[in-house]
This record gives structure tokens, sequence and C-alpha cells, in this order.
């Protein structure tokens, strides 16, 4: 236990000393099971280990999903988006703002990745924000709270991540993010609603829109619309499994580019490389999160976690509640998928032994590195934004995100409250 | 030399790009086959987990010597600074022990693979081809890690997938 | 006592599972008491590898004990094909038993087992026909039927018998099934019930002494065994071999006749197949018995007849 708990802050230093993580969760995993084990055996499981993940057919998935929102993304969609949701929503007060969440919601449900959703969206629809006065504090909170939306509404990396650590149906985890995901749309609408309504200087109306316009803007919309309807569909329908989805996925949003004559020869070729590029790097970082996972396997510390939990007296609420704040800790300081990789292994026995739901909580600890994702200090988001709009201070758009935490915050007890939220999507599908 | 390495850059790019291409196409083919005409691929599972292991490890040379590895950079202000320089190499140092570990492995994997007949699931291919490829792939990663350029402020959106 | 020897377990069924609940748990605790404590073995909270990974594992010594499915690594294991033909015989205490003492006589020192130490093996006590919507009683009833199936055994026999075989795992059988990717799927009534198919699979067609069967082995890594005492080994020896390839088919026969009792009162339909459908059955078995003779040196075995004799022989005389 002790050699589990060394190894584990050796990994985080490492990481944050700049050594990408996946050779850090490796190194430290060899070291520690030479430890606990001998070195013979760290250096046997390693292709052993690389190999489950790579000859799996369920982790398959990643690459695809990845590749789907790539085209989509590289064609202009996000754009048509924003058009059509602006249309509508431009005269309302804060309309702009609303119109920008919706679109994060709307390319979230093409595209896995939050950061993808943020750095897309700050170029989509800020400079429209700052053309009609929005306060910066508004402009980039909404964009950077929006792209969290990026992980939860389908597909989304970390849940397919999640699904494969914890050997749950990536296709349920997915349905089980829908309803959470436009509660999040939801509040944060309501949020930003809020916050015009109090500082009305911060977000002026918008210009209408002509009727006309309004509803040709919508045409640009349905490949999109089409495409999620047979992805989530099908999954729900059981008519194809998620690593297939990933795979009509994709095809259909090639078919569709190359129907719009969107897709040139070079545009293919970065698009497919861009997409092996991004899946090499997953694949490096899981081949260590799995070796890892491992090493707190042999050194005992799940176990004696799970003993601790049960000898200290708290009742199943009062552990799931001391998970759930391990979590929101771990969140302000890390990355959203190193949490995953490395946290979810290690907690999850104890879950199980608790009688929770795996589905459930995937959808939770989304939720949960979510908030991690635009708190301080480290607020993966808000520095991805920050990347993208170099003149907005980081502390601006901190402080415009209290409102979007707030709803988080409500969204997370909510989720917490009422599994059946998540689940009774998962339910009926059964 | 030069024009050696760009031979194999564009030659590893080609194989990416036709092995995800042939994933999609096989998915693709796989359940509209199924569904519509009542006629799967047999074994299209274990050809997807072939072509998977193919992108993953022809993908590794590259992106380790385009520093691509998924890396915290959170202390980037700090870290970048010239007195480190040495710790950045002895960081890829590190990296390419890694590697070279596991090409190691993997080149043993291949005479065990033969011995005990270790084949895919459905189709019977003999891993044995396989774990020389990914022996071989991951030797070239080694080498590519110690002589990637040094790191400097990267652009985070690239940097981080999540 | 003190433990002297800790050893590792691997499992990749979850600790309620009958393979580990009622066989692997109690071989532990009779471990430990055949060696008053000082051997104690403690299973480790996840799988270290895939299940077909498990034989490795256990040779490289990994983890030290592990258990799992010799149709995993067919050609590797081809000395136990003969085992999972079809009707090498529904009672499953009696085949595990059979091809325990057919182990040790013909195969224990086979190159194939080399680096472990075989504890037990086990079968299914016969795969079978599972429809959800017919009963599969004649060879037009599988024409062009898509059927979820794995291993080389089962992809002959379905190819044979003029259906399409779709390989996939057990545990994939329901989404399969649900989203219509397979029409049928083989499994032993245990399986029908523990993998919650019976929702589904409601027509089970019944091949007497089994359609396939399967092969499973728990083993140790040898290196481990030998650095246990030879009085320790002796006893570890006594409460498995034999007696946990016993309790193996018996903890399987006790849930297949659950299985079959639970979903007779859910109104499932049993049958058999007809006389051509078993003929055409009998006669896949007889050419892959001959293929087996013929290529039998090659795998380290002379005379596969005489092995499948010396089986035969023991099931028939085990079988109640
Ligand atoms: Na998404
Ligand atoms: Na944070």
């Amino acid at each position: 236990m002790t050699v589990g708990l060394v190894c584990l802050a050796a990994v985080l230093l490492l990481a944050f000393l700049r050594i990408p993580l996946g050779f850090a969760l490796l190194v430290v995993s060899i070291a520690g099971i030479s430890v606990v084990n001998s070195f013979d055996v760290a250096r046997m499981m390693i292709p052993m280990t690389l190999s489950e993940a790579v000859f799996s057919y369920e982790l398959a998935v990643v690459p695809l999903f990845i590749l789907m929102g790539n085209v989509l993304s590289r064609t202009g969609i996000s754009e048509d988006l924003f058009r059509a949701a602006n249309a509508f929503l431009s005269p309302v007060r804060g309309g702009l703002a609303l119109a920008t969440m919706v679109t994060c919601a709307g390319f979230s449900a093409v595209c896995g990745s939050s950061f993808a959703t943020a750095s897309t969206m700050a170029k989509v629809a800020y400079p429209s924000m700052k053309q009609y006065g929005y306060s910066d504090r508004l402009a980039s909170a909404t964009i950077a709270a929006g792209g969290t939306l990026g992980i939860l509404i389908p597909p989304s990396i970390i849940l397919m991540i999640y699904g494969i650590l914890t050997q749950q149906n990536i296709g349920e985890l997915f349905i089980a993010g829908v309803l959470p995901g436009l509660l999040g749309l939801a509040m944060y609408m309501a949020a930003i609603v809020l916050v015009a309504w109090r500082r009305p200087e911060q977000a002026p109306r918008g210009a209408p829109v002509p009727a006309r316009q309004r509803w040709q803007s919508l045409a640009g919309v349905w490949p999109f619309i089409a495409l999620f309807a047979l992805i989530i569909g099908g999954l729900y329908l059981g008519w194809f499994t998620a690593t297939e989805a990933g795979g009509i996925g994709a095809g259909v949003a090639l078919i569709i580019a190359l129907s719009q004559r969107r897709l040139s020869w070079r545009r293919f070729w970065e698009t497919m490389l861009d997409t092996a590029r991004t899946s090499v790097m997953l694949y490096t970082v899981l081949f260590g999160a799995m070796l890892f996972s491992q090493l707190i396997s042999f050194s005992g510390l799940a176990d004696a976690l799970l003993e601790l939990m049960q000898g200290s007296g708290l009742s199943r609420t009062g552990v799931l509640l001391a998970i759930l704040a391990v979590f929101l800790l771990l969140g302000c300081v890390m990355d959203s998928m190193a949490i995953i990789l490395i946290f979810v292994p290690l907690f999850s026995p104890t879950l199980v032994a608790q009688g929770f739901d795996l589905v459930w909580f995937g959808i939770v600890v989304v939720v949960l590195t979510e908030i991690g994702l635009i708190t301080p200090p480290v607020g993966m988001n808000v520095f991805v934004l920050k990347a993208n709009l170099p003149s907005v201070p980081v502390g601006t758009i901190f402080r415009g995100l209290v409102p979007f935490m707030a709803a988080d915050v409500i969204r997370l007890a909510v989720l917490v409250a009422f599994p059946s939220v998540s689940l009774i999507l998962v339910q009926w599908m059964k | 030399m030069k024009r050696i390495f760009k031979g194999i850059h564009q030659a590893t790019n080609l194989l990416l790009v036709v092995a995800l291409s042939a994933m999609v196409a096989l998915t693709f083919v796989d359940v509209v086959g199924r569904r519509l005409f009542n006629m799967p691929v047999f074994g299209a599972n274990d050809i997807t987990e072939h072509l998977m292991a193919v992108i993953v490890f022809a993908g590794l040379p590259l992106l380790t010597g385009q520093r691509g590895h998924l890396s915290i950079d959170l202390l980037d202000s700090w870290l970048l600074r010239p007195q480190w320089r040495a710790w950045h190499r002895a960081v890829d140092g590190l990296v390419a022990a890694v590697l070279a570990l596991i090409a190691w492995q993997y080149y043993l994997a291949i005479e065990e693979a033969e011995m005990i007949q270790e084949v895919s699931q459905a189709l019977n291919i003999p891993r044995a081809w396989m774990y020389a490829f990914m022996a071989f792939t991951t030797a070239i990663a080694a080498v590519a890690a110690l002589f990637v350029a040094p790191p400097r402020h990267p652009d985070p959106s690239e940097e981080f997938e999540s | 006592a003190r433990a002297e020897t800790r050893l590792t377990l691997s499992n990749w069924v979850p600790p309620t599972h009958f393979v580990y609940k009622d066989i692997l748990q109690p071989w532990i605790d009779a471990v430990a008491k055949a060696t008053e404590g000082r051997v104690v073995i403690s299973t480790l909270p996840k799988p270290v590898g895939s299940p077909p990974q498990h034989f490795e594992l256990a040779r490289k010594g990994v983890a030290d004990v592990t258990w799992g499915n010799f149709t995993y690594e067919p050609e590797r294991f081809k000395t136990m094909w003969f085992a999972e033909l079809p009707m090498m015989g529904a009672n499953c205490e009696a085949s595990s038993v059979a091809l325990w003492r057919t182990y040790e006589k013909y195969l224990a020192d086979n190159a194939a087992f080399k680096g472990v130490k075989m504890l037990g093996v086990g079968m299914l006590g016969g795969g079978q026909f599972n429809h959800p919507g017919k009963l599969v009683q004649s060879l037009e009833d599988l024409q062009g039927q898509k059927v979820r199936m794995g291993g080389p055994i089962q992809k002959r026999l379905i190819e044979a018998l003029g259906a399409v075989p779709v390989s996939a795992p057990a545990t994939k059988a329901y989404e399969m099934l649900e989203g219509g990717v397979i029409d049928a799927s083989l499994h032993g009534l245990e399986s029908v019930v523990n993998f919650r198919l019976d929702g589904k699979l409601k027509y089970h067609s019944i091949v007497p002494e089994g359609l396939y069967d399967g092969t499973f082995f728990i083993v140790m890594n040898q290196a481990k065994f030998n650095r246990i005492s030879p009085a320790d080994q002796q006893a570890i020896m006594k409460v498995s071999g034999e007696m946990l390839s016993r309790r193996w088919g018996q903890a399987f026969d006790q849930q297949s006749k659950a299985a079959e009792a639970k979903m007779r009162s859910e109104g499932h339909v049993f049958g058999q197949p007809d006389g051509p459908l078993l003929d055409k059955i009998r006669g896949v078995r007889g050419a892959m018995l001959k293929e087996l003779q013929a290529e039998g040196p090659s795998f380290g075995v002379a005379d596969v007849d005489s092995m499948v004799g010396f089986y035969e022989q023991q099931y028939a005389s085990l079988k109640p």
C-alpha cells in the first residue's frame, strides 16, 4: 500500500515536471511493479498490457469518433450551426451568448473533446460577441463553460475511456450522457439569462434577423442533426455497438462532406493524419494508465482503500460524498483525462462494493471533471481559451465563470440525488 | 540522410491514412452488409484490431519525433527557462529508454508467439508478425526520442485532447 | 500459523460468478486448510490481463495462479481439441474428471503445458443451439442463420451445418441479438442464464451429450510450485487435481440443472435435433477425429485415437 501511495505521488510529480503523462505512468509502474514483484514480471507485463490495449475492438471506438468530429469541424459545420442559432436568438437580451451556448451543445454532439469544442467556438462566436459589445467576461466565460459540454453530450472521449477502464458499455454511457448534457445546457442558458438581467451592459441586444433568412439558416444544420440522430438512435435501438457507431458516423460524415464539396483531397489527408496523431497520443497515455492500474492492484492500494472506506464507519452516502470531494479537489489542480485514467481504477472497486451503478458514476465523474475544467487554479478550458484569445486576462475569464460554476454544482447535486436523470434512457433502451 | 527521413515520414503518413480509411470502410461495409444484406464480414473485429495496432505503432515514431506526446504544461513559464535544458534532455533520455525497453520486450515476444503459436481469435492471424512490426517501430521511436528538438511554448489546444 | 508462501490469483470473472464463488474460493480455502495456513492464495482486485492471456500470465509468473479457457488459444492447445468435439459428454462432473485422468495419462509431459503446474481441468457439460424464435431441429432450420460462436471447432460445425458463423465472446451475445447481428447463439444452458440471455433465447435444441464442449484449466506457475515444500505440494495436490476437476464439473452441473429448471418455469421450449441433423453433427465429429489422429504427432500426441478411447471409457465409467 505504501508503494502504491509513493507511486501515485511520483506520477503526479513527474507529470508536472513535463515528463509526458504516458511515460511518467509507464516509468513509475515499471519501478513500482519491480518493487512489489520483480523487474522480470514488470518487463513481461509490458507487451501483454500494451497488446491488450491495442488489439481491443472496444478501444477502436476512440479514433473513429475523433475522425467524425474532425471531418465535421473542418468542413465549416460549426459556422453553420452558429448562424442558425443566432438567427433565432439574437433579438433576446443576451441572445448572442445563448446562441453560442446552443452552438457549443450542438457541436458537442459531433465532437468528443471539450478543448476542441472550446477552441472552435472561440474562433466562431467570440468575434461576433465582441462586435455587439459583449463584455470579455461574459463572452469568454460562455465559451469556456460551453466547451465542457463536449465531454458529456455524446460522443465523448472521456466517457469512452471511462467505459473501457470500468468495463461498462460505451453505448449505454453515451445514452446516459444525453439528459445530463441537456440539463447542463439548460442551466448554462439560465445562468446567461440571469447575468444579462442583472448586468444588462454586459450583454446588449443583437439586431433582429429577417424571418426568411432565419428559416434559410436552418438548411445548413440538417446534416449535423441527421448524423446525431443516426448515431444516438442507432445506439438506442441497438442497431450497432459504440465502435460501429463510430465507423458509421465517420463514414457518413465523410460522405456528407464530399457531397457538399467541402472535402478536398488535401483536407481529407490532413484530417486523417490529425486523427491518427490524436489517437496515438491517447493510446500512449492509455498504455501507461493500464500498467499503472495493475500496479495499484498489485500494491494492494485499491484493497486498502476499500478496507479504509468500509472501516471508517461512513454510511454509503458518506463514502460517495467523500469520493466526490476527492474528485472535486483533484479537478481543481489536474487535467480531466489524467484524473479519469489514474483515479477511476483506484476508486471503482469501492464503488462497486457499495453497490453504486458504474454507468451513473461515469456521468457524475464527467460532470466533476467538467467543473475541474473551469475552476482555478488549473482550468484547462480557460487556458485553451486564453491561447485563442491572448488579449483576455485569465482572471477575467475565471470571474465570468462563477455563475456557470454555480450552475454546475446545482447540476451535480441533481445528478447525485436523482440517478434516474442519467439512467432512465438506458433503462428504456433495455 | 534527410531524403531518407522524408521518405520514411511520407511512407508512414500513407500507411496511417490507408489504415484509418480501411477501418472506417470495413466498419461501414460490415454494418451495412449485415443489416441490409444479411452478410456480415467474418472476423471484421479481428481486422479492425490489427489495423488499430498498425495505426498506433506506426504513429509512435512520428508522434515522438514531433514531441507530440501528451504532457502537462502548467509550469511551462518556469520549466521552459534555459536552465532547465539539461532536465529536458534527461526526460528525452528516459522516454527513449522506456521505448527501447518496450521494443526489446516485443522483440522477445516474436519468438515466444511463434513458440506458443499465438494467433488472433477469429481469423487465426499469427501474432509473431505483428510483434515484429511493433518492435521495429518502437525501436525507431526510441531513436527519434533522442533527436527531437527541445520543447517550446506550444499551443495548448493542439497539445491537449480531453 | 504464519503464511510461508503467499500466492496471487488472477480472476477475470466478477467475484459473484459461480466459477469464483463455488470453485475457486472453496479451493483457496481448502489449500489454506490443507497446508495449515502455510500457503495462502490471495485474489488480485482485478485481472492482470485479458482472458486469453491467462495461461501465459501464469507461465510467466505475472500472477501465480490463473484459470482460463483452452479454447481461447486454439493453435497452442490442439492437444485439447478432442474434448471440445461434439458428444463428449453432458455430465460435466464425469467429463471433467475423465479429462483430468486423460491429461494425467497422456498429456502431463506434453510441451504445451511446460512452465505451469496443472491444478485442475474442466469442461462445460455440452454447448447447445439457443434461438430466440424457433427450435433448431433440422438442417433447414439452420440454413443461412447467423450463429454466434467461438473457436475453430464451433466455426467448423456451424459452417458444415450450412449456417453463418459470427465470432464473438458470449458477453456480447445480448447486444448482438438485440441489434439483429446474430440469429442464434451457441451456449451451455448455464451460460444462457448467467449472461442474462434467457430473456432473449427462448428455444433450446439439445444435442445428446452436447453439440460441442469447452475445456478449461486452473494452473500455477511451475517455479512457484517448486518453491513450496514437498509436504505442502502434496497437501495442495490432494485438494486439487482430480478433486478440483470434480468440483468444477459439479458446479457446472448444478448451474446447468438450475438454469434448465428456471427456463422451463419461464416457459422456454426444449427439443432435440432430428436424425439427419444429428448424423451431420456426427459426421463432422468423425472427420475431425480423423484429422486429429493424422496431425497428432505434430502436437506431441502419438495416438489420438487411443487417447480419445481412454477418455470415453473413463467418461462411461464415471457417468451415473
Ligand atoms: Na460530445
Ligand atoms: Na480546475
